[in-house]
């Protein structure tokens, strides 16, 4: 909130009305009343506010600094009248779960207060007659007055767009899962397109490693969430589509919730376990899926559309494939540009799903190779015998069992704290994978290249760094009849994800 | 002898050190094929890990492959 006051104000009365719970900092601005000026000696000051006007304005800049940074409340207040040096002029607050938010969007608030705001200051000096100086608020800034068509102005002069088009677009309700290479070019044109409302997804924080292909962030980010900072990122992009950020996984759990308040899912994902669930979730609640996967200089892009009597992924591929027999993005690298393309590719047959066209990709499967910029469709047909749309279905509802690779793997976050206490954490990687700063990597068992004996007799969680190797060595001790052992799904970022859950038993 | 025109994707494309080629065969269906270009490039896919593509359509395995055939192997691709 934001108030003029007449009457002196209390920095920590202020501090006191925006404390919370779940803040981890508070920031705090104070302007003063100084004792100079460009060279002259300032006897005292007096301020005069229009004050309709910046309290109208005062809570737009508030709104926008929510809207850009992950705070959890901000107030302002800006005095008025006669003011001796050393007087508190104005004060600014936020608070916000990481100091980091707090500082921004501080700064942030007050810059545009100073800038925006029509209020004017009389200075008093020693030896000259009174002045009223740097009358900043007297003009408006030209972004203020941006209506939402202005930024549509260019696609609004394409007939389509103009004729119903746009509207389509910001009544859409759109689910992107993964805000990484993929997902960061598909969210961009989406936002700056107009699509009204959009859901990001996504469970991990940005690393270094990410930036030469995920162009929504910058360095100053790393550690951070990637669905919040994406929000962020498109809130100030446009501000007139509404943009939430999910930072929990998509899981058995929350898939079908999920899709069924959406119009449309994008599938920015990374790995055939999410894929697939994604994919039959999007069957069953008849919502189109527009699909893309990636492997070094290659696309892969599919839409399945309930409303198109093309073949599912499910006739192309009946069952998941096996984790591990091609590399993924971490192992086998990826040239940024390529889910760059692909991505924007994505965006391209949403906007067009949107627009009610008939797209490509929802009758071919687009095989894109940027090398030799050679682009393959292949004909999806139906098939009679596939286990979700064919004419006898075997897949009928999301059992888990359709969506992990074997009943030897788990996924932490299904398991109860009960459950969770029970069983011994053993880590299998070689030394040099360990991180020793991270407690949550020190904390688990250390034992590369176990020997299946009897030191697994307890129940045991073995974790690797992706799931696959752990999930072999899983195999091989159920085959020598150790029944009370499993495989963590995703490794040592899931340990990560459930530290707080397992720290209360190991540390 | 037929010719049939292949095109490999991703793994394949790496493993075969090319993106294209004509191959002068007997092999009868396109899983025949695959096996005798997996003995000349070390494929390591297995034929039922992956997925083919007859003149732009997706087709079984034990598709009987004609001369002229535009033939595409497709591996699974996850990465995003």
């Amino acid at each position: 909130m934001f108030r003029v006051s007449a009457e002196t104000v209390s920095s920590s009365d202020l501090a006191d009305q925006i404390s919370s719970p779940e803040a981890g900092a508070l920031v705090v601005f104070e302007g003063w009343v100084r004792n100079h000026n460009e060279g002259k000696s300032v006897s005292a000051l007096e301020y005069e506010v229009y004050e309709s006007l910046a309290v109208k304005e005062a809570h737009r800049i508030i709104e926008e600094a929510k809207n850009r940074f992950d705070v959890i409340d901000v107030s302002a207040v800006h005095r008025e009248g006669a003011l001796a040096i050393g007087d508190l002029a104005v004060w600014v607050g936020v608070t916000a779960r990481h100091r980091d938010d707090a500082f921004r969007a501080c700064r942030f608030v007050i810059d545009e207060i100073k800038h925006r705001l029509p209020i004017w200051k009389k200075e008093h000096y020693l030896s000259e007659s009174p002045q009223w100086v740097n009358c900043q608020g007297c003009y408006q800034h030209a972004h203020l007055d941006f209506k939402e068509s202005d930024y549509y102005e260019k696609q609004l002069r394409i007939k389509e767009i103009a004729n119903g088009g746009q509207d389509w677009l910001k009544k859409a309700r759109v689910l992107v899962v993964g805000a990484g290479g993929l997902g960061s070019p598909a969210l961009t044109y989406l936002a700056s397109a107009g699509v009204g409302s959009i859901t990001i997804c996504d469970g991990d924080r940005l690393e270094i490693s990410n930036l030469h292909r995920q162009s929504l962030y910058s360095r100053a980010d790393i550690g951070e969430f990637k669905s919040i900072l994406a929000k962020k990122r498109l809130n100030s992009l446009n501000p007139f589509v509404k943009i939430s950020a999910r930072t929990e996984r998509v899981a058995f759990k929350n898939v079908q919730g999920w899709v069924s308040e959406h119009d449309l899912v994008l599938d920015c994902t990374d790995n055939f376990e999410t894929k697939f669930l994604l994919h039959d979730a999007c069957f069953f609640a008849k919502t189109p899926l527009v699909q893309a996967s990636i492997y070094q200089n290659d696309g892969q892009l599919q839409t399945f559309d309930p409303a198109s009597e093309s073949g599912c992924m499910r006739c192309i591929w009946s069952t998941m494939p096996e984790p591990g027999c091609v590399g993924t993005c971490v192992d086998v690298g990826v040239i940024g540009v390529v889910p760059g393309v692909v991505g924007t590719l994505q965006a391209s047959e949403a906007i067009g799903l949107l627009l009610h066209r008939q797209v490509q990709s929802s009758q071919k499967t687009v095989l894109v190779d940027l090398e030799a910029l050679d682009v393959t469709r292949v004909k999806r047909v139906k098939q009679d015998d596939c286990p979700l749309c064919g004419l006898h279905p075997s897949i009928v509802d999301l059992t888990r069992a359709n969506y992990v690779h074997s009943e030897c793997e788990i996924d932490l976050s299904e398991i109860s704290d009960k459950n969770l206490e029970r069983y011994e954490l053993i880590d299998i990687r070689e030394i040099e994978e360990r991180d020793s700063s991270r407690p949550w990597e020190m904390a688990l068992t250390h034992s590369p290249h176990p020997a299946i004996g009897k030191k697994f007799s307890q129940p045991t969680l073995v974790v690797c760094q992706s799931g696959i190797r752990s999930r072999k060595l899983v195999k091989k001790m159920r085959d020598a009849g150790f029944e009370d052992v499993y495989s963590v799904i995703r490794g040592v970022d899931s340990v990560r994800e459930n530290w707080d859950r397992i720290r209360k038993f190991r540390c | 002898m037929k010719k049939i025109d292949v095109k490999y994707f991703a793994l394949f494309r790496e493993q075969a050190d090319k993106a294209t080629e004509a191959v002068q065969t007997g092999a009868v269906t396109a899983k025949d094929l695959y096996r005798e270009l997996s003995v000349e490039y070390q494929f390591t896919l297995q034929s039922d890990q992956i997925r083919v593509s007859i003149n732009e359509e997706f087709a079984p395995a034990d598709a009987v492959l004609a001369d002229g055939d535009h033939v595409v192997f497709i591996p699974p691709v996850a990465g995003g």
